[in-house]
């Protein structure tokens, strides 16, 4: 007898579906399973023969031959369990149903219960995109299954409720979820609040530039100045998540095994210790894994301590920052995931972190503060568009003595400038925010005029720009005119960018 | 003198002798050419005791890198003074040990001038202090008078290049041989010095830099000098240590009061409550020198307010704040009630005409 049974792989951030075929023959009873399986997914055997008695049924005494196909897919992990024992048991007549338009994934342990499995919203929009009607997943996985519209999600949290669904003893509900209601019920909940942090105006002023405009930015300050705290406040002030953004992360998350039973409601904010390698960064391993660059999409990765970090970890950063995307190359093919996310960096400003701070003495030399500074590359720094500086706190600024400013207010703010931005570029392919203007486009929406055009000039050659540095200002400026509500970049936002300029 | 040239420069080479004892071998064989053919036993007897000092002359008897060195001063313009010397300045010669040698790239005439001045300083110096030492720097040079700096970082970097321009031109006395330039960063410093003023050292030519060094060259900055301005200095600062050595050498000390919340100002102000001079205008260090000079014809500073001539109406209303020592961003925007972004347009407006500078939300007075 042969049965075919639909189940699910992953290759990056995609779905493949996986036919797994079972066939029983006579003769001396033995087991194969070919397809390219991992270990784990050879292990199965154990936990599908032990599930299948535990719950009251037969284990085929055949000789029995597995495959996974596409033949030439790595396969790996435990989501194979449940259509493999699905497959014993339609082989073996145990189960007789018509199993074409449905898919399987799930993990069973030995008592028949059904775990959770890694990546079931790629399986579930994979599933929906190859024509099929029912997706039969465990109970801790509808959720994000759910998600998906046009299919219909079948939680089921051990085996007997599975055989005695497919033999028509019982009924499942297909469970339905309102993914934009899920969305809108949780996104206004942020754990910090802009309101929170006192003083500092400078610094919020260009974190909310920052987001206006998807500009990175990098903080520079002594120790105890709140660097770390307006960083976590940031996703704060960032626009709402979309539906498709929250399902695109959420995507992410489920792949590597990071989400919680829900969806992603907020936008990520990553913040990796400074021993990371670069591997972990931007993701990889023989069944290449999402790094924090991709865990951070649509969100803020957060560099503490910018300079400690390995070399090597900072320049993987360059191709992600460019493109918004990385590409893992692996013998068995390359692997591309999506990385748009806000970079925020933060250092001190010396070795000793004191260098610039009125209250404390640096002991450091002046070129222990250069040699410190250098420790970030030229390109790397190329692609943070806003630099500033942030003074220690003073203690008079820690009294509460006038309300600050919420997140909820920057964030309207914001909205707006962003919405100018999409009207802009509306018909610029692949250009949402200014922070991605290249020089190109500088003159079409970053025209100057007369005076604010020979301020320009007069700055370039009195701060000795580079033509990087005059367009970054010029893309700051735009920025900050957005928010403003203008269409013409006017002198006030100019002189504005250039005290956000890089490198003093 | 001629003839000693050569025995100098061999003199002046030798490692493991400090320079006293190059001094007092001299004077005790009566000529450098003496020290060079003394045998070990005359040099025990001279006062050489340690092995490594015997053997650093006894087993360098010899020319030929000496011989070299000339020739590489030669081509390199660099010449050399003995303390022998009758263009040996009076006023380093006077001191508390005085350099055997020292070696100079640059106009040697500078020497010879009436008065010179000392302006030091932190290296960290703030975007203020800088400017206070170019200006005093300025000033002072173009009334003739030389100023002595240590080409370091910071305060010396700025009184060096203020001083350039003027007729007194500037003398940097190094820490390394004055073949070297050190710090790297002052490359374009060094190499104007050398042309229009004067790089010196005791130091032989392509003596790289070592931390002992530094506190070393300090007692020639303010023994080349008539009196030592200390602009501005943190509390361990080495301008502190030129300072004691112009004290000690019976020079005056002069000191620019700084703002006492900042942390490289706690030096010169310590100077300032020992009894350092006030100093608030190039005239103030004048007077002390050119007895019929009458300072109050010849003030520099001007009442701050005439820099904001050429600021607008906002301008002008925030600045007279920072003027009344609102210094801080954060409490700019609570004495204003300017919205920040407001305030950041308006202070780079003004940091763009040379009158403020902002780091690290501090603003300082340029």
């Amino acid at each position: 007898m042969l049965a075919q049974i639909y189940s699910c792989g992953l290759l990056g951030v995609e779905g493949i579906i996986v036919t797994v075929e079972i066939d029983l023959n006579s003769g001396v009873p033995g087991y194969a399973i070919v397809g390219l399986p991992d270990t784990g997914v050879k292990e199965s055997r154990e936990r599908v023969f032990s599930a299948i008695k535990n719950s009251g049924y037969r284990y085929p005494h055949k000789h029995i031959t597995v495959n996974l196909a596409p033949a030439d897919l790595k396969k790996e992990g435990p989501s194979y369990d449940l259509p493999i024992a699905v497959g014993f048991l339609a082989a073996s007549e145990q189960i007789r149903a018509d199993l074409s338009k449905t898919m399987l994934v799930g993990e069973l342990s030995l008592n028949g219960d059904i775990k959770r499995v890694n990546g079931v919203l790629p399986m579930a929009l994979a599933a929906k995109s190859a024509g099929l009607k029912t997706f039969i997943v465990p109970e801790d996985n509808k959720n994000e299954a759910a998600i998906v519209e046009g299919i219909d999600v079948l939680p089921v949290s051990n085996l007997s409720e599975v055989i005695a669904y497919f033999n028509g003893e019982s009924d499942i509900a297909p469970y339905r979820v309102n993914p934009r209601e899920m969305l809108s019920a949780d996104n206004q909940n942020y754990r910090h609040d802009f309101s929170e942090i006192h003083g500092q105006g400078a610094a919020k002023r260009a974190l909310e530039i920052a987001a206006a405009g998807a500009h990175n930015v990098l903080m520079q300050g002594p120790p105890g100045s709140g660097k770390s705290m307006l960083a976590k406040a940031f996703p704060s002030i960032l626009p709402a998540l979309t539906l498709d953004e929250a399902l695109e992360i959420t995507k992410i998350y489920s792949i590597a095994g990071k989400l919680s039973d829900n969806i992603m409601t907020h936008r990520p904010f990553r913040s990796p210790h400074h021993t990371i390698s670069a591997v972990s960064i931007i993701g990889g391993g023989s069944f290449p894994k999402p790094g924090e660059v991709s865990l951070a999409h649509f969100g803020v990765l957060f560099l503490d301590e910018l300079p400690e970090f390995q070399k090597q970890a900072l320049e993987v950063l360059r191709q992600p920052l460019e493109d918004g995307q990385v590409t893992i190359s692996r013998v068995s093919g390359s692997i591309t995931f999506p990385s748009e996310f806000a970079l925020v960096a933060s250092m001190n400003p010396c070795p000793c972190g004191y260098f610039g701070d009125p209250n404390h003495e640096c002991h450091c030399t002046p070129n222990e503060i250069r040699r410190y500074a250098g420790k970030i590359s030229g390109p790397l720094l190329d692609r943070i568009d806003i630099r500033i500086e942030v003074p220690a706190t003073d203690f008079k600024d820690l009294e509460n003595r006038k309300p600050e400013e919420t997140s909820e207010t920057i964030r309207k703010r914001v909205n707006r400038a962003r919405a100018i931005q999409t009207e802009r570029f509306r018909d610029e392919a692949g250009l949402f925010f200014n922070a991605q203007l290249e020089p190109r486009h500088l003159d079409k929406y970053c025209e100057l005029h007369g005076a604010e055009k020979q301020f320009m000039e007069g700055i370039f050659n009195k701060l000795k720009l580079s033509a990087r540095g005059y367009h970054r200002i010029l893309k700051l400026a735009r920025t900050i005119a957005d928010l403003d509500g203008q269409e013409a970049i006017g002198m006030a936002h100019l002189s504005e960018a250039v005290a956000y300029r890089s490198g003093k | 003198m001629n003839e000693d040239k050569i025995y100098w420069i061999w003199l002046a080479g030798l490692e493991h002798i400090g320079n006293r004892k190059k001094i007092a071998l001299t004077e005790y064989f009566g000529s450098v050419e003496a020290v060079f053919h003394a045998d070990v036993k005359a040099l025990k007897e001279a006062g050489l005791k340690k092995e490594k000092e015997l053997d650093a002359i006894s087993k360098h008897q010899d020319l030929r890198l000496a011989e070299r060195a000339m020739a590489f001063m030669q081509k390199e313009n660099i010449s050399f003074l003995a303390i022998d010397d009758s263009d040996y300045p009076d006023k380093l010669k006077n001191i508390y040990n005085p350099p055997a040698v020292i070696f100079m790239k640059g106009d040697t005439d500078l020497l010879k001038r009436k008065m010179s001045i000392a302006i030091v300083g932190s290296r960290k110096a703030s975007p203020g202090g800088r400017k206070q030492a170019e200006s005093f720097g300025a000033a002072l040079s173009h009334m003739g008078i030389t100023i002595v700096s240590g080409l370091a970082e910071g305060i010396d970097s700025a009184a060096h290049n203020g001083a350039l321009d003027g007729i007194g031109s500037t003398i940097a006395v190094m820490g390394t041989g004055v073949n070297l330039c050190y710090p790297q960063k002052n490359a374009e410093l060094y190499y104007r010095i050398a042309d229009k003023g004067l790089l010196l050292s005791e130091f032989f030519m392509d003596e790289p830099a070592r931390t002992f060094h530094f506190p070393m060259r300090n007692r020639i900055i303010s023994g080349l000098s008539d009196g030592v301005l200390v602009v501005e200095a943190r509390k361990k600062s080495g301008a502190l240590i030129t300072a004691d050595h112009a004290l000690e050498q019976g020079k005056n000390v002069y000191a620019i009061p700084q703002d006492i919340r900042l942390s490289q100002s706690v030096g010169s102000n310590k100077l300032l409550k020992e009894g350092a001079k006030i100093v608030t205008d190039p005239a103030d260090v004048l007077e002390d020198y050119i007895s019929d000079y009458s300072p109050e014809d010849n003030r520099q500073d001007q009442p701050a307010e005439n820099k904001a001539a050429n600021l607008n109406e906002e301008e002008q209303a925030l600045y007279k704040h920072i003027l009344n020592g609102v210094l801080t961003l954060d409490e700019l925007e609570i004495a204003t009630g300017l919205p920040v972004p407001r305030l950041n347009s308006l202070l780079m407006m003004m940091e763009l005409k040379d009158i403020i500078k902002v780091s690290y939300g501090q603003i300082s007075l340029l």
